[in-house]
C-alpha cells in the first residue's frame, strides 16, 4: 500500500495508519464480508436463552439415621457435616434440616464456581470424612442441584379412561423414544402409578395357616433367583444354562407355596390377595384446562396426568433440543401414544427463549431504524448510509465473539446490544462528520483528506470510547447470584465500543472515500438557530457574573431536590421488577398431619379458581409432590419437598405477546379468591412468580437464631402472627415453625419380649412390614421398563389405628405366635419438630412474598419496629449483612432485601471505580488535576434527570437503572470531554478564552445533541420491559439532562477555573 | 448488506405472522347433563363405629387409578373427589379420607358421568341403601 500513499504531514498516531491501510485495501471488503458471515453464524448456532445461565453449584446431601429424634439427627449428624462441609473453600452457605430419622444439609458453593471440581471436592470431603459418622447411620445420598437438571421440555399426557399403570407404560415407552434425541440429558416421569405386584396379606387367613411375614418374604425371595449355572457341551454344540425359578406375573406370585399345612401346600394367594396394579396412591398429578384452552377438551374437568420432563445437556441450544424433542413427540402421537390419550406440552424454554431473543432481535431492528432516521435527518443520505452500514457489522461481530466465547444469545445480550446501539454509531459519526469537514474544501485529494481527518480525532475518540469501556468493566466483578446475571452487558458493551472503533478507522472512510463524492452541501457549517441561541445565552451567561453564579446555585438547588425524590419515597428502590411470565406457580402446604386427600382438595379448589381466568390455557395440579420443577424452585430447595400436605398448581397463561394483560395483573386478580381458600381451609398457599433474575427463597425473610431453639420458635411465631401478618401488601405470610402434630410411638416392651422370646428388632421389623409395607425383590417382566416391585402390605382397613395391633403377630423361636399388642405399649404424643440450620447455627424462618410493592420498605419498616419494641420480652438484635451473635437473640434481614443491598453495593463500588478509572484516565489526557474534575462534572448532572425520569413514569429505581446510571457516567464524560478539548484546540488557536468556549459549544452542539438523541431514540424501545425499563428511563432521561445542562456547565465550570487560575479574578472582556 | 438485515427481519415477519394465526381457544367442553339418584351424607347416621364415613360401595369410582366419588358441587356438577378407601364388604366402603359428612354423593350408573357432569339429582336418599353396618 505504502507506495500509493500519500506522505500526510507529520507523523501518524494510531487511528490514522488504520486509516491509511484500511481505506484503499482489498481487505477492507473482506472484513465486511467476514463479519457479516461470522454474524449470521452466530445468530444461527449460539445456544439460545431466556436469561444468562447462573451456575451455582449445589447439592443436597441426606443422611439417614433410623430412629434418631430431630435433635439427636442435628446433634450427631447435621451439625458435625456442616462443620466438616463449612472447612472446604468456596462453600458459600450451608443449610442444614434436621427431621425425624433424617438430616439434610445443602451445600450451596459460591456463584460461578466450577461445578464439577465443587462436586468432586464435595464427595470427597464427605467420603473422606464418613468415619466420623455416627453408628447407625446410613451412607449419605448426594444429589447435586444442577441448573441443567431443570426440565426444558414437559409434555403431559392426559387420560381418565386410562389406569395410572397403564398411562404411566405409555409414558415410559414415550420417554423411551424421546431420551434419544440428540442434547438432552436427564429425563423422567412425574405422576401416574408405576406398575407393581401388590400382596395384600390377610393377617386372620396367615394366622389360620400358621405362616409369618417373615416367612412369606423368605420364600419368595427364595423363589425370585435364576443364575447362570454354566453350559451344556454335547453334539458339538455349546449352550449355557440358567436354572431357577423367576417370577413372571402376579400369577406366578400367588402360585409361591409359602407353608405347608396340613400335609397340602399352603399358596401366597391363600393367605393375600396378589394384584398387578398401581398400589397404595401417594401422590395426585392432574391436568386441566382452561378458557384459552386451544385443542379438544376432554369431558373431564381435571384428568389424571403422567408428565413427561426432559432436560438439556449443558452447552446445548435449548431452541433446538426442544425442537428436536416435540418433533419427535409429534412423529410418536398415533403411533405410541393413543389417539385417546389428551398430549399436551405444558413447557416449552426452547420456544420461550426464541421468543425472548427475536422480539429483542425485533426491538434491536426498530432501534437501528430510529437512529438511522435520526441520522438521514442530521447528515443527509449519504453520511447515514455509511454510519448504517457500520451498525450490524458492528453487532455481528459482537455476536460472533459472543459465540467463540461459549457465551449464550439471551434477553441481557441482546439489552447489552440495544444499549450499546446509542454509542457505537458515535465512532463512526464522529469520523464521518470529520471526513465530510475536510472533504468541503474545494479540491482535495480524498484519501490524505480522509486519513488527515481521522488523525485529528483519532486520540479525543479513542478516550471517549476508553471512557465508556472503562465505566462498564467494573461491573464484571459483581458478587452473588446478579453478577453472572448481568454480565452480558460489562462484557458486550466493551466488545461493541471496540468493535466500532476498529469500524469507524477502517470501513467508515473506506466507505466514505467512495461514497461521499463530492456531494458536500452548502451551508453544512453555518450556524443554525440553535447554535445562535445557544451562543447569545453564553454570553449572556460568561458577561454576567450574577448571572452565572445564580445559574449554577439553581442547577446545585436542583440536584439536592432530585436527591430528596427517594428520601420523600417518591421513588422508590427495588431490586428487580416482576416479569411478565407465560406461567405461575401455586405452591401449598396444608396443615400438619393433613391427608393426601385433604390436600388434594386444596388443589381442586385452587384448579377451580384459576380456570375462572380468560387467559389460563392449562394447569397442572399435584399433590404429594411437586410438579416438574423449574430454576427458582431448584433453589427455593423444593425437590425436597414430598408427603401428603405438600402440593402445587402450575398455572400456564396464553403467550404474552397474545395477552393483553401482565401475569402480574392476572396474579394480582387471583389473589383475593386465594386468599380466602387459604383461610378457609387453614392451607398455607402462595403464589409463586418466576423473578427475572436471580430467585431467592422468599421476598422477605428474616432469620431468628438464638441460643435456646424453643425460645428463638416462639418469637418466629410472635414475629409471624403479632408483626408480619399486620404488614400492608405482604402476602403468604409463613414461617417454619410447624404445626403442632401427634406422633405415635410404639414403645417396645423389652421385659415382655424377652420373656416371650422375642427381640424388639424383630418386633420393629414387623412393625414396619405391617404399616408402610415392604419391597422385595421385582418380578421380572421383559417387556417392562420401568422396575416392577414386589410389595408386600397389610389393607389399609387393618392398620388404620393403634388397636390394630392385636391383629399383627411375631414368632419367636419356639414357633409361638405372639400378638404385637402384648408386647408392645402405644403412646401418643406430639411430633418433634424438625431443626432448621444456617451456617451451623439454630435458625427457624418468618417469611413472606408481596402483592405488590416493594419489599424494601416493608422491612425498613419493621426494622424500625424491632428496634424500639421487644418481642416475647428479648431486644433482638437485628443485622442486614453480618451474621448475628450466637449468644443472643437475634434476627438477620435476608431474602430480596439482602440481595438488593448486595446488588446496590456492589454497583455503588463498581460506579465509585468507574469514576476513578475514568479520572485517571483524563489526568493522562489533559496532564492536569483539575480539568478531569471539570470534565466529570457532567456526571452527576445525570441524576438531575435520572430520579425524575423514573418519577414521572412511576417506575422503581431497580438494579438496571443503577446500570443506566453507570452507563451514563461513560456517556456523558464523552460529550464534555469533547467540548473541553474544542475549547483547548480554539484557544490553542489564539482565540479569547470567552469567545474559545462560546465558540466550542456551539461548534459541539450539532454532534452532541446527534449522539444524545442517538442514544435516547435507540433506548426508547426498552421503556416498556418490566426488567430493563428502568435501564432505558435512566439513559434517557439522564443523557436528556446532562446533555442540556453539560452544554452550559462544562464551559461555565472551565471558564471559571481558567479565569481563577490565568486572569486571577477579573471580569472576562468580550467583543 | 441487505441479505443479513433480510434474514432477521423474515424472522420477524414471520413471527409476526404466527402471532396472527393464534388459533382461538376451543369452546367449553359439552357436558350433556345427566340425571342421577344421589345421596346426601349425614352425621352421624353414615358413621361406623370406628368414626369413620361409610358409603355405598359403588358410589367408588375410579379415574385413571385414584379412587373417588363423585361429589355433587354447589354448581349441581359432579365433581369427582379424591378418596382413601378403608374395609370394604360386598356393599359398602370405609372412607378413610376424603369425605367430612356433609357431602352429596353421585350414585350409577356412571356411563355418562365425568368430572364436572352437570347433575338433575333424580331422588335424594339421605341415608345409603346400605342400613347400619
Amino acid at each position: 500500500m505504502a507506495d500509493v500513499d500519500p506522505k500526510p504531514q507529520g507523523p501518524l498516531n494510531i487511528s490514522g495508519r488504520l486509516t491509511r491501510y484500511f481505506i484503499d485495501s482489498k481487505i477492507t471488503i473482506l472484513v465486511v464480508v467476514v463479519a457479516i458471515l461470522a454474524g449470521v453464524l452466530a445468530l444461527r448456532t449460539t445456544p439460545r436463552t431466556e436469561n444468562p445461565q447462573i451456575v451455582v453449584p449445589a447439592a443436597n446431601i441426606i443422611v439417614a439415621k433410623p430412629g434418631a429424634s430431630p435433635r439427636e439427627v442435628k446433634n450427631l449428624v447435621v451439625d458435625p457435616l456442616q462443620a466438616i462441609l463449612r472447612g472446604m473453600r468456596g462453600i458459600h452457605h450451608t443449610y442444614g434440616l434436621a427431621l425425624d430419622s433424617m438430616g439434610v444439609v445443602t451445600v450451596k458453593f459460591q456463584v460461578g464456581a466450577n461445578r464439577v471440581t465443587s462436586l468432586v471436592r464435595l464427595y470427597n470431603k464427605i467420603m473422606s470424612n464418613m468415619s466420623r459418622m455416627p453408628p447407625g447411620t446410613q451412607q449419605p445420598v448426594i444429589q447435586p442441584l444442577d441448573v441443567n437438571q431443570v426440565p426444558i421440555v414437559t409434555i403431559s399426557l392426559a387420560s381418565a379412561a386410562m389406569s395410572g399403570v397403564h398411562l404411566r407404560a405409555i409414558a415410559t415407552e414415550v420417554l423411551h423414544h424421546l431420551r434419544r434425541v440428540p442434547g438432552t440429558s436427564r429425563a423422567y416421569l412425574i405422576g401416574g402409578q408405576r406398575r407393581k405386584i401388590n400382596i395384600v396379606l390377610h393377617p386372620r387367613l396367615m394366622r389360620r395357616y400358621d405362616v409369618t411375614l417373615d416367612d412369606i418374604r423368605k420364600v419368595v425371595e427364595a423363589t425370585n433367583v435364576e443364575i447362570p449355572s454354566g453350559h451344556f457341551t454335547n453334539h458339538n454344540r455349546r449352550a449355557t444354562i440358567h436354572a431357577g425359578t423367576m417370577l413372571r406375573s402376579a400369577k406366578d406370585v400367588g402360585r409361591v407355596v409359602v407353608s405347608l399345612y396340613n400335609h397340602r401346600p399352603v399358596y401366597l394367594r391363600d393367605v393375600a390377595t396378589v394384584t398387578d396394579g398401581a398400589g397404595r396412591i401417594k401422590t395426585v398429578h392432574e391436568v386441566g384446562f382452561g378458557p384459552a384452552y386451544t385443542r379438544a377438551r376432554p369431558p373431564n374437568i381435571d384428568v389424571p396426568e403422567v408428565t413427561i420432563a426432559i432436560a438439556k445437556r449443558a452447552g446445548t441450544n435449548a431452541v433446538t433440543v426442544a425442537n428436536a424433542v416435540l418433533h419427535k413427540l409429534s412423529a410418536l402421537q398415533g403411533h405410541i401414544i393413543p389417539a385417546t390419550v389428551h398430549v399436551n406440552v405444558t413447557r416449552d424454554d426452547g420456544q420461550r427463549a426464541d421468543s425472548a431473543v427475536n422480539t429483542l432481535i425485533e426491538h434491536l431492528f426498530i432501534a437501528v431504524a430510529t437512529v438511522v432516521v435520526l441520522l438521514v435527518l442530521f447528515l443527509g443520505w449519504r453520511a447515514a448510509a455509511i454510519v448504517t452500514v457500520t451498525i450490524p457489522l458492528i453487532l455481528f461481530v459482537t455476536l460472533a465473539v459472543d459465540d467463540l466465547e461459549g457465551q449464550t444469545i439471551n434477553r441481557i445480550t441482546l439489552f447489552a446490544l440495544i444499549l450499546s446501539l446509542g454509542l457505537l454509531v458515535d465512532d463512526s459519526i464522529v469520523v464521518i462528520e470529520n471526513i465530510f469537514r475536510h472533504y468541503a474544501k474545494a479540491g482535495v485529494d480524498r484519501v490524505r483528506e480522509a486519513v488527515s481527518a481521522v488523525n485529528e480525532i483519532g486520540r479525543p475518540t479513542n478516550l471517549a470510547t476508553l471512557a465508556v469501556i472503562v465505566a462498564f468493566l467494573p461491573m464484571l466483578y459483581v458478587s452473588g447470584m446478579m453478577g453472572p446475571y448481568m454480565a452480558p452487558i460489562p462484557k458486550n458493551v466493551p466488545i461493541a465500543m471496540i468493535t466500532s472503533l476498529f469500524i469507524a478507522y477502517t470501513v467508515a472512510p473506506w466507505a466514505a472515500r467512495m461514497w461521499l463524492k463530492g456531494h458536500v452541501g452548502p451551508g453544512h457549517d453555518r450556524p443554525g438557530i440553535l447554535q445562535r441561541g445557544y451562543a447569545r445565552i453564553m454570553r449572556v451567561l460568561l458577561s454576567r457574573p450574577f448571572a452565572r453564579r445564580g445559574f449554577l446555585l439553581a442547577i446545585i438547588l436542583v440536584f439536592a431536590g432530585v436527591l430528596a425524590l427517594p428520601a420523600l419515597r417518591i421513588v422508590s428502590f427495588k431490586m428487580l421488577p416482576r416479569n411478565n411470565n407465560n406461567s405461575f406457580d401455586i405452591t401449598v402446604r396444608t396443615r400438619a398431619g393433613s391427608t393426601l386427600e385433604d390436600t388434594d382438595r386444596v388443589i381442586t379448589a385452587l384448579g377451580n379458581i384459576v380456570r375462572r381466568n380468560r387467559y389460563v390455557t392449562s394447569y397442572d395440579l399435584s399433590a404429594g409432590a411437586m410438579g416438574a420443577i423449574n430454576f427458582s424452585g431448584l433453589l427455593r430447595g423444593e425437590t425436597l419437598k414430598r408427603g401428603p400436605a405438600v402440593g402445587e398448581v402450575q398455572v400456564h397463561l396464553v403467550r404474552k405477546s397474545e395477552r393483553p394483560l401482565s401475569s402480574i395483573v392476572i396474579v394480582r386478580s387471583l389473589r383475593p379468591a386465594v386468599d380466602k381458600l387459604a383461610a378457609r381451609t387453614g392451607a398455607m398457599i402462595k403464589i409463586v412468580q418466576h423473578p427475572p433474575g436471580p430467585p431467592v427463597r422468599a421476598t422477605i425473610m428474616a432469620e431468628v437464631f438464638g441460643p435456646n431453639y424453643h425460645r428463638v420458635q416462639v418469637i418466629a411465631n410472635d414475629l409471624r402472627y403479632g408483626l408480619f401478618a399486620h404488614m400492608p401488601h405482604l402476602a403468604g405470610v409463613d414461617s417454619t415453625v410447624p404445626h403442632r402434630s401427634t406422633q405415635y410411638i410404639i414403645k417396645v416392651d423389652r421385659r415382655e419380649a424377652a420373656l416371650r422370646g422375642v427381640s424388639a428388632a424383630q418386633a420393629a421389623q414387623t412393625l414396619k412390614g405391617f404399616l408402610s409395607g415392604i419391597s422385595d425383590g421385582t418380578v421380572h417382566i421383559p417387556r417392562a421398563k420401568e422396575p416392577v416391585p414386589i410389595r408386600f402390605r397389610v389393607p389399609i382397613a387393618d392398620h388404620i389405628g393403634p388397636y390394630d395391633l392385636g391383629k399383627i403377630f411375631v414368632t419367636n423361636p419356639e414357633g409361638r405366635e405372639i400378638p404385637l399388642s402384648a408386647i408392645v405399649r402405644v403412646i401418643k404424643r406430639p411430633a418433634p419438630d424438625p431443626i432448621y440450620q444456617k451456617d451451623g447455627r439454630d435458625v427457624e424462618y418468618v417469611t413472606a412474598g408481596m402483592s405488590q410493592g416493594s419489599p424494601v420498605y416493608p422491612v425498613l419498616h419493621m426494622w424500625q419496629y424491632l428496634k424500639h419494641h421487644k418481642v416475647d420480652g428479648v431486644r433482638l438484635k437485628q443485622n442486614f449483612m453480618e451474621d448475628p451473635s450466637s449468644l443472643h437473640y437475634g434476627l438477620r434481614w435476608s431474602g430480596e432485601m439482602r440481595l438488593t443491598l448486595n446488588v446496590f453495593r456492589d454497583l455503588g463500588s463498581a460506579f465509585g471505580v468507574a469514576i476513578l478509572l475514568i479520572y485517571v484516565i483524563l489526568v493522562g489526557y489533559y496532564r492536569s488535576f483539575a480539568i478531569p474534575i471539570i470534565v466529570m462534572g457532567s456526571i452527576p448532572l445525570t441524576i438531575i434527570g435520572v430520579f425524575p425520569g423514573h418519577a414521572a413514569l412511576g417506575q422503581y429505581f431497580t438494579a438496571t437503572s443503577m446500570i443506566g446510571v453507570i452507563a451514563l457516567a461513560g456517556v456523558v464524560v464523552r460529550n464534555s470531554l469533547l467540548l473541553i478539548d474544542f475549547i483547548l484546540d480554539y484557544r490553542r488557536a489564539g482565540h479569547a478564552l470567552a469567545e474559545a468556549v462560546v465558540q466550542a459549544g456551539a461548534v459541539r452542539l450539532r454532534p452532541i445533541m446527534l449522539t444524545a438523541l442517538a442514544i435516547i431514540l435507540g433506548t426508547a424501545i426498552m421503556v416498556m420491559d418490566p426488567v430493563f425499563g428502568g435501564l432505558a428511563i435512566s439513559l434517557i432521561f439522564g443523557t436528556l439532562a446532562s446533555t442540556v445542562l453539560t452544554l452550559f456547565v462544562i464551559p461555565l465550570g472551565y471558564f471559571a477555573y481558567a479565569n481563577f487560575s490565568e486572569r486571577g479574578g477579573r471580569a472576562p472582556h468580550l467583543h | 448488506m441487505s441479505r443479513a438485515k433480510l434474514r432477521p427481519l423474515a424472522m420477524m415477519l414471520t413471527l409476526a405472522a404466527c402471532a396472527h394465526k393464534a388459533p382461538p381457544p376451543s369452546p367449553p367442553a359439552v357436558r350433556p347433563a345427566a340425571t342421577r339418584a344421589v345421596l346426601r351424607l349425614q352425621i352421624p347416621a353414615d358413621l361406623d363405629p370406628h368414626g369413620d364415613i361409610v358409603i355405598p360401595r359403588d358410589a367408588i369410582v375410579h379415574q385413571g387409578s385414584l379412587p373417588g366419588v363423585f361429589v355433587l358441587s354447589d354448581r349441581g356438577r359432579a365433581r369427582f373427589r379424591l378418596v382413601k378407601i378403608g374395609a370394604t364388604t360386598a356393599r359398602v366402603a370405609q372412607i378413610l379420607s376424603g369425605l367430612s359428612g356433609t357431602e352429596t354423593l353421585v350414585l350409577p350408573p356412571f356411563r355418562g358421568v365425568h368430572d364436572g357432569t352437570p347433575i338433575h339429582p333424580q331422588a335424594i336418599t339421605t341415608r345409603g341403601p346400605h342400613g347400619r353396618r
